[in-house]
């Protein structure tokens, strides 16, 4: 069971080009950036006088967009993989255990970079900090490796909204879904004691002062959406 | 091994499968026959359990068939299916790694037969190709029953024949049910043991292939000696020109008075009187 998961999820890596050649492209374009950047700053010794108070995202959050391409993707492989002669029941592990060794490898790759490159690049560059998800949303605050769990454990529970809200859109519940989280947005928010549960809501799975209560929060509501997943294969036609 | 038990599927208001009972007992190679959109793909479909039946129960291997609990025994991967843009080693790797039964040896001495190039990504493959790169990976897995679904679709004569061969020998060195369903009906002949006929999502005839041979048969003679004759025969079709008449009957056979000469009919020739050519009556 697990060898086949494994090799759906190695099938839906080797078949993730478009995402990881836009990636690629937001990485190398932010990078050169930064190089230009650092060239003209050390080239007029200004010390950065002109840049003062200049921020960007950090370089890791971009990484992100890697997991947001590869959840809009990876669905459109399930017909694929039942071509190959695999099972519903290997496509959906198979990609629960993609999605869990992605978005642990991107939380990696962003905290090493917010702890080694952004710190460079706020020292002589941004002085003005940068906008990492880690120190905006607190978790960095916890230690890297408690950070790591964090920022682990919010991508995976938004790799799997995003590959169950994919998976639905050819049924009618699937626009269903669509509208309901368009209304509630729209209508919670305007409205003070809705907005205040959609507060709670956001504080639980982001913002929570208790890491091990957002952890637990996100796994948890990660495996609730991603279940629904089984419902959504056992009814598509292949 | 298989049963349909008044099986209706619908797509919408299309009715693709009408109240279908059938039953494959035992191992062999079946042929699935019907013109274009009688619903054989959709039959197929369904033993594998990839769509759900509107109404009535499939059971293979003893389970029934649902789109939740599709049966292990059962391979079926449509020839004009899509496959990711791979190596053609690598796709037959990634099969044999998700496929439970699947004959690497055979399935790498398929490719070399059939001078598939390993290395080439399969949408660099050419159409015919392609149905033959998912015909092996369809015919290496030695599950119980194998579904075929214009499984020579794109092919030259040669390769035509270089299948049904190897075809013979993926069932003779693993002998299971497998149904092929194919246009190609006189190529198909010479290998498959029963026949399945549906036309219009309805079941015509299930029959051994040895019984067609006996039963179906081509009178011809003047009209006023085969005329007569036609009473108490089944005639499936009968063609007319001037005073001559060729008649298509299905039945027993029967000793032809003088002037009446008795011909085999070959299977092309009963499948399109069956399902509705232009002589039909």
């Amino acid at each position: 069971m697990f060898n086949k998961s494994l090799v759906v999820a190695k099938t839906n890596y080797r078949n993730m080009k478009l995402a990881c050649i836009l990636t690629a492209i937001v990485l190398g374009v932010t990078l050169i950036q930064d190089i230009i950047m650092l060239m003209l700053g050390s080239a007029n010794g200004s010390s950065y006088r002109g840049i003062e108070g200049n921020m960007n995202v950090s370089f890791g959050n971009y990484f992100i967009l890697l997991i947001i391409l590869s959840a809009a993707f990876i669905p459109g492989n399930f017909r694929k993989m039942m071509n190959l002669g695999g099972k519903r029941a290997d496509f959906f592990n198979g990609c629960a255990l993609a999605y869990a060794i992605m978005t642990a490898a991107v939380s990696l790759v962003c905290v090493v970079l917010y702890l080694t490159y952004d710190k460079f690049m706020v020292s002589v560059l941004y002085n003005g900090g940068t906008l990492d998800v880690l120190y905006w949303f607190g978790w960095i605050d916890n230690g890297a490796v408690i950070a790591f769990f964090q920022m682990f454990a919010f991508l995976f529970l938004f790799a799997a909204f995003v590959h169950t809200l994919i998976s639905a859109q050819d049924k009618w519940y699937g626009w269903v879904a669509d509208i309901l989280i368009i209304a509630v947005i729209s209508v919670f928010t305007p409205i003070a004691p809705l907005r205040a549960s959609l507060v709670w809501f956001f504080n639980l799975i982001i913002f929570n002062s208790n890491a091990f209560v957002q952890i637990a929060a996100c796994l948890i509501l990660a495996v609730v959406i991603y279940s629904l997943n089984k419902l959504i294969l056992a009814r598509k036609a292949i | 091994m298989i049963e349909f038990t008044d099986v209706i599927k619908k797509y919408g208001s299309t009715t693709a499968i009408d109240r279908i009972s059938l039953k494959i007992p035992e191992q062999g190679i079946y042929c699935l026959l019907g013109r274009n959109g009688a619903g054989k793909t959709t039959l197929m479909k369904l033993i594998a359990g990839h769509i759900a039946v509107t109404k009535g129960k499939i059971i293979v291997d003893g389970k029934t068939v649902s789109t939740s609990r599709m049966p292990e025994c059962v391979n079926f991967i449509d020839s004009g299916s899509v496959q990711f843009n791979m190596r053609v080693s690598d796709l037959i790797d990634t099969a044999a790694a998700l496929q439970d039964d699947f004959d690497r040896d055979f399935a790498r001495e398929m490719t070399e037969r059939f001078e598939l190039n390993p290395r080439k990504k399969f949408k660099q493959l050419s159409f015919g190709m392609k149905t033959m790169l998912t015909t092996i990976i369809s015919l290496s897995n030695n599950s119980k029953v194998i579904l075929l679904d214009e499984p020579t679709l794109g092919f030259d004569a040669i390769m035509r024949d270089q299948f049904n061969t190897l075809l013979l020998e993926s069932y003779q060195a693993h002998p299971r049910v497998i149904i092929v369903s194919t246009h190609l009906i006189d190529d198909i002949a010479k290998i498959t043991e029963r026949l399945i006929i549906i036309n219009n999502g309805k079941m015509l005839i299930e029959t051994g292939i040895d019984d067609l041979d006996e039963k179906a048969y081509t009178l011809s003679g003047s009209l006023s000696a085969i005329t007569p004759l036609l009473d108490g025969l089944n005639c499936i079709g009968k063609t007319t020109m001037g005073s001559v008449m060729a008649a298509h009957i299905y039945g027993e056979r029967i000793t032809p008075p003088d002037g009446v000469t008795i011909d085999r009919m070959s299977l092309q020739d009963f499948f399109i009187n069956m399902v509705g050519g232009k002589g039909n009556v």
